[in-house]
């Protein structure tokens, strides 16, 4: 597959993220290594001062030298001192840089997300996207806490650590040395192997937190149709798999944590009389001993920390890589148009030899159709459902993009215009209402964030709510609840409608929008559309015929096809399926 | 594979609790949560204590060992027995250690996933049961991640507490007597400054507590607003609101950034006191320690087992301090998840009783009245009796009131004043099932369930084949639409559909 910009796998992501941070970053990097140098600093210290007390006591017992601890004494406070410092500067500078990086990282892939198409948000349950989304500057935060508090240590230690022993014994040295990579190698292999797994396990996490969320969502349903019991155990087998895949993960990483505690276990045993070797035979002193084991179990610490850690460091890689293999890839409907400023006053858009087949099916639902609409007319189509009507307008607004043909605007394809431009230039008004869980005011102002008051009162008196906003308790500043919840659904749909009157695009659709209205207000809506709409194209899609009769231009489609068009007086007067729907509807 | 297979069935086979007439809270979680995995837990607690033991016994067995070497390194009396059995000895408590290690995380990867499968399944139950009052007010989406984060929460907690807290505390006690009973002197200080310690960053954590929360609850604030925004994002894009959405979002993240890092910053604080503190402490020790005994009669076992023991005991004393810390913020994480989920039931159904209705009830509602919220009525004094086999319509104009009348019929609230009775029997006095076998509803929002359509028409009977699914689908008119799908009646309806 090619590469393009809106593909991002992992690295390309880090780099995003790492370039305008270098210098956190390097400040970060130096506080922890002067943290670790000074731990080292201190054994040494204190391994200076047995081997004084041990020359003083053991070795020239009543020479005429004065035993003098200060040396040490006075390396070991300081190291001691200077590794509080530079702990605590560290952790500073890492906090700093994750809140930054999270900040960035959720602009990053909020604004990517927000290019996917239509489809990609219905193929993909909210909650998915949603835990992609808020997981991704978690993780990443996470990642910085590995890397910064245990990889980065655990490496800079362990080479220090072998190059000042090397003055000691290089044996010892050249042993821990080998030990290490070996140590590493093998933690490395183990976690590599186990990332298959936790992304299974972590799929079905996706899975479960999935079904939750629709499941409380239709809560209602499952209560109304005493299936309380029956979601239990629906749940219980979902979670059954999770179970057993995140069992066989754990499994995985148990064995390789005993494997792994086997060889620090062996690594100890082996030093210690390693150790005790070179010291009977001479070739190390008591406090190189010493020394050597204080040394030796700085290190296992920080090792064996940062080698536990793997795990969580490829658990973490492979969820970011899942998000972002979720969020950062190129786009369906590719916004590669280049104009940015079409705002014609008269628009005449046509759809030319248009062929249209929905993503995973076969069958075509558009065959060479031709159509042409002007600003001034109010348009209907007609037609039974899944005859085609709403994937008319979805390849208008270009939630979908058509297969083959093209749809311009004055001549202009809507392919060669940026999606906001083409955005600005429509308004739909969506069967489903979809309103933000808000208040009144702010999903107004969705439709235009600089509209007046007064403009709003307006929109709202057109789309006939006005009066219900204003018997609420707190009128317009009143929450709605989650998708608009606490309003019937009537009153949903017309705060939908305010909220695309407000913005006042040239080109307005209304896809069902009034279909939970009772007829009095449709009637008063639609007469308000007819007011508004003196040189705008109106596009209605409507089931109740009534509401459509004074249209310009009716059309009625049936599998695709448009097969009768004209207005209601040419449509009536002859045999025509407009006919018989008429009759079917009066 | 097969063990596997065999834990899970073990795991199934820890019942899911069940809260009981008590209120549901959060000490009962854990009540329930313990009681339902009391035997690991206690084998792992005894596993812990060995190996606690084992660790302990490696610098003894290390300092005597040193020693009888120094003796061979100034060419005194050596006995090369006695070494053997020395390191013979440190191997034995290494291995111990390691036993002891291995069986602990294996029965914790175990009983960990039994856990949260029990923790899960407990909230859910309790979930399930809220009225549409309760579902109103909340996102489902913040919901379902406190459920999430509430189960995972507890086990990460759990296991601090036995695999952390438990050997940390048994360490420090036990290697303070030791040095103790070499000097009491720098014994007592170790034990002043222990004390002193876990005191002082306790009390530390505690104060945080609040400040965990209130990062924990903007933050499910977030993740709230984050999936209304997502289940929008036709509206946003088609609005061009995409720029001010993601101010919007970005704002409420700085918000709940800010939260967090009150929080961070004060436990950042609270690290470094910790930490100076035992750095000072430390030199202090080991200095005053070197003098000491530099002064006196010198003896190197002593000087090593203090330098070691003193490293061991302020090490796993900061250790268990800060997971005790972690312990509390986890704590202060699930509450407001909790608090979330386990709120009592607006509408409460009697259990079964032997409550009968006729199968055919007149449904007669007495002077009704309700108001959503406490001001204006939105349904004022309905009286009316519906007899068995009318068929009713209710219209009026949006607003007046159809559809709170028949989420009362449904008990999807109750009514302030007045009676609903079906039969003879009251609303009230209905166990939810029966109700619900009463009535059928098709509500006007078409909320389906993210599954095939075939699992949709059917939902949960298991009795139905294909045959009637298609009687009904014709019925209703659907059956040419989902036969014209692609996976005819076994394609996933997607969520909360909007079919084309």
């Amino acid at each position: 597959m090619k590469r393009t910009d809106g593909n991002l796998n992992f690295w390309g992501v880090i780099k995003l993220l790492a370039l305008p941070m270098k210098y956190q970053i390097a400040k970060a990097l130096s506080a922890q290594i002067t943290a670790q140098l000074c731990q080292l600093g201190q054994a040494f210290s204190l391994a200076w001062i047995v081997r004084e007390l041990l020359r003083f006591y053991y070795y020239s017992p009543g020479s005429s030298e004065k035993l003098d601890l200060s040396f040490g004494v006075i390396c070991f406070v300081l190291f001691s001192l200077v590794e509080l410092v530079s702990r605590y500067l560290s952790g500073t500078f890492i906090s700093t840089l994750q809140s930054n990086i999270k900040t960035l990282i959720l602009e990053k892939s909020f604004s990517k997300l927000m290019t996917h198409s239509n489809d990609y948000f219905t193929s993909k349950s909210t909650g998915k996207i949603t835990s992609g989304i808020s997981g991704l500057p978690k993780e990443m935060s996470n990642l910085i806490d590995i890397m910064f508090m245990d990889m980065i240590p655990s490496i800079t230690i362990a080479l220090i650590a072998a190059i000042g022993l090397a003055f000691v014994s290089p044996i010892i040295s050249v042993v821990l040395l080998v030990w290490f990579f070996l140590f590493q190698g093998v933690g490395i292999y183990c976690a590599v192997i186990r990332v298959p797994l936790h992304s299974n396990s972590s799929k079905m996490r996706g899975e479960a937190f999935g079904n939750i969320m629709n499941v409380v969502e239709c809560q209602q349903s499952t209560r109304q149709a005493s299936k309380v019991e029956y979601e239990r155990l629906r749940l219980g087998k979902i979670l059954d798999v999770w179970d057993r895949e995140n069992m066989l993960y754990s499994f995985s990483s148990e064995t390789a944590r005993v494997y792994q505690s086997l060889f620090v276990t062996l690594f100890k045993i082996i030093m210690i009389a390693m150790l005790s070797g070179l010291l009977m035979v001479g070739w190390i002193a008591a406090s190189e001993f010493f020394l050597a084991y204080l040394v030796i179990n700085i290190v296992i610490r920080n090792v064996q920390s940062s080698v536990d850690r793997l795990v969580d460091l490829f658990r973490i890689h492979s969820r970011i890589q899942n998000s972002i293999a979720t969020i950062f890839f190129e786009s369906e409907i590719p916004n590669t148009g280049t104009i940015n400023d079409f705002s014609p006053n008269h628009i005449h858009l046509q759809m030319k030899d248009v062929s249209f087949t929905y993503t995973g099916t076969t069958e075509r639902l558009f065959e060479d159709l031709n159509l042409a609409f002007k600003s001034g007319e109010r348009v209907a189509i007609v037609g039974s459902s899944g005859s085609g009507k709403s994937s008319l307008m979805k390849i208008l607004v270009r939630t979908n993009d058509v297969s083959s043909g093209a749809i311009t605007m004055n001549d202009t394809p809507i392919k060669d215009l940026t999606i906001d431009n083409l955005n600005t230039l429509i308004s739909v008004v969506p069967q489903n209402p979809s309103l933000f869980n808000r208040t009144i005011m702010d999903n107004l102002k969705i439709g235009n964030a600089d509209a007046t008051f007064e403009d709003i009162i307006e929109a709202t008196k057109k789309a006939n709510c006005y009066d219900f906003i204003m018997s609420l308790p707190k009128q317009f500043d009143n929450e709605i609840g989650e998708k608009g919840s606490s309003l019937s659904g009537g009153q949903a749909q017309r705060l939908s409608i305010a909220r695309a009157l407000l913005k006042d695009a040239p080109i307005m659709i209304f896809d069902e929008a009034t279909s939970s209205l009772d007829s009095i207000s449709e009637t008063n809506i639609q007469s308000a559309i007819s007011r508004i709409s003196k040189d705008k194209l109106v596009l209605v899609i409507s089931h109740r015929l009534s509401t459509i009769k004074d249209f310009d231009r009716i059309l009625v489609m049936e599998k695709g096809k448009i097969i009768e068009q004209g207005n209601h007086d040419d449509l009536i007067g002859r045999e025509s399926v407009y006919h018989s729907m008429w009759n079917a509807a009066v | 594979m097969s063990t596997i297979d065999q834990s899970i069935s073990q795991s199934e086979r820890v019942a899911v609790p069940i809260w009981g007439d008590n209120a549901p809270n959060i000490r009962r979680f854990w009540e329930l949560i313990l009681s339902a995995n009391k035997r690991i837990i206690a084998q792992i607690f005894v596993a812990q204590t060995i190996a606690s033991i084992a660790l302990l016994g490696l610098p003894i067995t290390l300092s005597v060992l040193l020693k009888e070497l120094i003796k061979l390194d100034t060419s005194n009396a050596v006995n090369y027995q006695k070494i053997a059995v020395l390191i013979l000895l440190f191997l034995f408590f290494e291995l111990l250690y390691f036993q002891c290690a291995r069986f602990c995380s294996k029965a914790q990867t175990l009983s960990g996933t039994t856990i949260r499968h029990t923790a899960m399944m407990c909230l859910y139950e309790h979930l399930l049961h809220h009225s549409k009052k309760f579902t109103h007010k909340t996102q489902s989406g913040a919901l379902t991640s406190s459920l999430m984060e509430a189960a995972h929460a507890i086990t990460a907690g759990l296991w601090i507490v036995i695999m952390d807290l438990w050997p940390t505390l048994l360490i420090t006690v036990l290697a303070t007597l030791l040095i103790f009973a070499i000097d009491p002197i720098i014994g007592s200080v170790v034990v002043v400054w222990c004390v002193a310690f876990s005191y002082f960053t306790l009390s530390a954590a505690k104060r945080r507590n609040n400040l965990a929360k209130n990062a924990s609850k903007t933050n499910t604030g977030f993740v709230g607003k984050l999936s209304d925004i997502i289940s929008n994002s036709y509206i946003v894009r088609s609005f061009t609101a995409v720029n001010t959405e993601r101010n919007r979002l970005l704002k409420s993240y700085q918000e709940s950034i800010d939260e967090e890092s009150h929080y961070t910053w004060q436990s950042h604080k609270d690290r470094f006191r910790l930490d100076a503190s035992s750095h000072l402490f430390r030199i202090i020790a080991i200095v005053g320690a070197t003098y000491w005994i530099s002064g006196s009669d010198f003896n190197i076992v002593e000087l090593l087992l203090i330098v070691l023991l003193t490293n061991l005991s302020i090490r796993t004393a900061t250790q268990g301090t800060l997971k005790m810390d972690r312990f509390l913020q986890i704590n202060a994480e699930i509450y407001p998840a909790l608090d979330n989920i386990l709120k009592q039931h607006d509408i409460k159904f009697p259990e079964a009783s032997d409550i009968s209705v006729t199968d055919k009830p007149d449904l007669a509602v007495q002077d009704i009245t309700f108001s959503y919220l406490g001001t204006d009525k939105t349904i004022n004094g309905i009286n009316l009796t519906i007899s068995y086999g009318q068929k009713v319509a209710v219209v009026g104009s949006s607003g007046s009131g159809k559809s709170t009348f028949s989420d009362l019929l449904l008990r999807q609230y109750d009514v302030g004043t007045g009676e609903i009775v079906f039969g003879s029997t009251k609303i009230t006095d209905l166990p939810q099932a029966v109700l619900y076998r009463l009535i059928g509803s098709v509500s006007q929002s078409t909320l389906l369930f993210n599954r095939s359509v075939f699992e949709n028409i059917t939902y949960g009977q298991t009795s139905f084949t294909m045959d009637d699914v298609i009687r009904v689908a014709e019925q209703t008119n659907c059956h040419e639409f989902i036969a014209e799908l692609p996976n005819g009646y076994e394609t996933l309806v997607g969520e909360s559909v909007v079919a084309h």
